[in-house]
């Protein structure tokens, strides 16, 4: 792995003192390839060359955002490298125009440090997970309909079949995506290119973490947040993260112009879209030590996630998250992109760090559900509340709470729907029960259009002492046995059910089904 | 890029693919060499393509087959792919196993309906991979026949066909195909071979969608 810096950093702003970066990394990492050079940001001449990388992942410390994307991909590609797994850190907005010389060369080390584990973890871009994008003119002549215009690619979802619980009956991404771009196909969840926008939202509610999107894929986002809070010990104290849409950076850029500045304790991590950021992930960055969390959405139109409400109900539901919790909710922000101004006075703020605070002590990093929000619910509950008495009902509360009402006949299709094992089936020698672990439910609904019995509901509610209290029994009933072999026949309410619907006419069958397993019926007719 | 010449590049690169998966005869690697080296050196204007990087490992490698004989591919070959059969080079092996029958059919009807036959002194079935790689090809010498021409329409007739039939028959099967012989070849000549296609059809799947959008799109604005 290699690590470029552009020189005019030396000068940007308040400048960073790069060579202070390279000696840093030499002593951390002796193995990386560093160079210091004028960057793509600076020169048009500037050309990517086999020498600065070994092919396995490339980090670009830069003073802008202003290079030519294509060309920068297209040359990548010539070294050899996937553009996909080269980062680029906008050093000049994110540190050297906004923090004064130490403060933002201590900011860059943290943020490169990031970068190259968000690109050591990252998986290789295939042709399943990027889709061309072909940039036609609005007006098209007829000569130009006989050309091909200039192609960029963008990522796309990509589904792992081997970790996929699609099988099992999971439709989780199919019934997040804002687009109807994941379908159910035969044997497998289809995705359709053409209206996948990489958003991310599947990626961030796979229960499984099924799902790779270059740039947020899982592994890339727990590393890069598990860097950026307990990386490098640099005084940089205390941390907070910012998650920012790709689309929106260049607000950042514009705040850096304008001469605004702000505390070095903010650390951007740039998303493509803010989709994919869910509670979990806002909540965990605070439980792992982070001092605030705030999202940058983008203003733009065409927004790849279409629901900007869905991310205020996310930022909203933390924020009353915390105010339950007897914590500050000015700990999770919705920054507003549009006046800079606004925007400056919302980062120039941070809440007081706790005394205890967790920051450096956590190393195994995790912000997907279902274990993270569990995780992340009681952690902060335990660093802030009296106790766990506290329960939210929200639209956008990551973890539901499933309820069974009288009628339930133990059937089980509830617990094949459920994608996270929340719900399970125990089976003893002489009773059956339904299990319920509330910490690790997703509130997906999966399980209540396919009970028969109409008798299964959840409702979105983060209740603490229920997700404490772990594991537990939902609906208990006998089990008969089979006269003939002492097999399991069927749950008690299940031949009830069924000598309902048989009437008192059949009472003859009813006696066969209710003291012979399915096996010994067979041999005994 | 002109879309004729677009089309004729994947027309060539339909044919080396569908050739290379063909048993290694040494007078096919011969041919096989000198197509690669002609290739390599026009492939430069191709960089801006994502399959760029896989599509110039692949090139390389079979140029670089030129001095050392087919020995070693003939093994590999026949242990992958015949006397093993550690992995079918045929659709009907990956999508209908238990009646290879029925994708045969539905191949030679394909094929008919475009005019072509496999010919009798042929040995692989129409569902082998060199097949379908070669019909892939046809389609796309066709659709540089009507850029040529150009007839947008005839043009754009040619691009659903392509998609039609990778949608429906050769990229259903051959992510699999790639993956199986990366498994079983770690990385061997085969296993560059089935990725660098892999790369190369999945992102043509991908670029005559977006084409088709475009054109869809411009359709419904002109009515």
């Amino acid at each position: 792995m290699a690590v470029f810096l552009c020189q005019e950093l030396e000068t940007r702003g308040f400048g960073l003192d790069l060579e202070a970066i390279r000696e840093w990394f030499r002593g951390r990492v002796p193995e990386l390839g560093m160079r210091i050079e004028q960057g793509p940001c600076c020169t048009s001449r500037w050309s990517l060359d086999k020498a600065l990388s070994d092919g396995t992942g490339l980090v670009l410390g830069l003073c802008s955002h202003a290079y030519s994307v294509p060309e920068f991909e297209a040359q990548a590609r010539k070294v050899g490298l996937d553009p996909f797994g080269v980062e680029v850190v906008n050093l000049g907005a994110y540190c050297a125009q906004v923090h004064e010389r130490s403060q933002a060369t201590a900011k860059a080390k943290i943020l490169l440090e990031a970068a190259l584990a968000s690109v050591g973890a990252s998986p290789e871009s295939r042709p399943d997970n990027i889709k061309p994008v072909l940039s036609w003119d609005q007006t098209l002549s007829r000569r130009a309909l006989f050309t091909l215009p200039p192609v960029r690619y963008e990522p796309v979802a990509f589904i792992r079949k081997g970790d996929c619980a699609f099988n099992e009956g999971c439709r989780v991404c199919a019934t997040t995506c804002p687009w109807q771009a994941l379908e159910p196909s035969e044997d497998f969840m289809a995705l359709d290119k053409t209206r996948c926008t990489g958003c991310g939202a599947c990626v961030s509610a796979c229960p499984q973490q099924a799902i790779d999107l270059p740039g947020v894929s899982p592994q890339q986002i727990n590393a890069q947040i598990a860097t950026l809070l307990n990386g490098a010990s640099l005084p940089i104290r205390p941390r907070a993260i910012m998650f920012v849409c790709a689309r929106s950076a260049p607000t950042l850029q514009g705040l850096a112009d304008q001469g605004f500045s702000y505390p070095a304790s903010w650390l951007p991590v740039e998303v493509p879209c803010l989709g994919v950021v869910t509670p979990t992930w806002l909540l965990q960055c605070l439980n792992l030590g982070a001092v605030a969390t705030g999202v940058l959405p983008c203003l733009r139109d065409d927004c790849r996630f279409g629901q900007r409400e869905v991310t205020k109900g996310r930022v909203a539901y933390c924020r009353e998250f915390l105010s339950g919790l007897g914590a500050s909710p000015d700990a999770v922000r919705l920054l507003d992109p549009g006046d800079e101004q606004a925007l400056a006075r919302a980062l120039g703020s941070l809440p007081e760090p706790r005394e205890e605070s967790r920051a450096g002590r956590t190393r195994d990093v995790a912000l997907f559900a279902p274990r993270a929000t569990a995780q992340a619910l009681l952690g902060l509950a335990e660093q802030f509340a009296p106790s766990l008495d506290f329960a939210l009902t929200h639209p956008y509360s990551p973890v539901g709470m499933v309820a069974v009402k009288e009628g339930c006949t133990a059937c089980e299709a509830c617990v094949r729907a459920c994608p996270t094992d929340a719900l399970q089936m125990d089976r003893g020698h002489e009773d059956v029960a339904l299990t319920y672990e509330p910490g690790i439910c997703i509130g997906c609904e999966s399980c209540v259009p396919v009970c028969p019995e109409r008798v299964v509901h959840v409702e979105k509610v983060t209740d603490l002492a229920q997700i404490a209290r772990g594991r537990r029994t939902l609906h208990r009933d006998t089990e008969a046995r089979c006269e003939s072999c002492g097999a399991p026949v069927a749950p008690g309410a299940m031949l009830k059910r069924i000598a309902g619907m048989l009437g008192p006419e059949d009472a003859g069958t009813l006696s066969f089904i209710t003291r012979y397993c399915n096996s010994c019926r067979g041999s005994l007719t | 890029m002109r879309l004729a010449d677009l089309a004729r590049f994947r027309q060539a690169a339909y044919r080396l693919f569908g050739t290379t998966l063909l048993y290694p005869a040494e007078e096919r690697l011969t041919s096989l060499v000198a197509v690669a080296r002609e290739l390599e050196q026009q492939s430069q204007s191709l960089v801006e393509f994502a399959f760029f990087s896989q599509w110039t490992r692949f090139l390389a490698l079979l140029v670089q087959r030129e001095e050392s004989g087919t020995a070693d591919l003939e093994q590999a070959y026949l242990d992958l792919f015949l006397v093993h059969q550690k992995v079918p080079l045929y659709e009907s092996g990956f999508l209908t196993p238990d009646n290879p029958a029925l994708t045969m059919a539905a191949l030679d009807g394909v094929y008919g309906a475009a005019g072509l036959a496999v010919a009798t002194s042929f040995k692989e079935p129409p569902d082998h991979a060199s097949v379908e790689l070669e019909f892939m090809s046809f389609l796309c010498g066709k659709e540089a026949e009507a850029w040529t021409k150009q007839s947008l329409k005839d043009g754009v007739k040619r691009l659903e066909a392509e998609a039609g039939f990778l949608g429906r028959h050769l990229y259903l099967w051959f992510p699999v195909l790639a993956e199986q012989v990366a498994r079983h070849a770690g990385d061997g000549f085969y296993t560059v071979v089935t990725r660098a296609a892999h790369d190369f059809i999945g992102h043509d799947q991908a670029l005559i969608d977006a084409l088709l959008m475009q054109y869809h799109q411009e359709a419904s604005r002109s009515v």
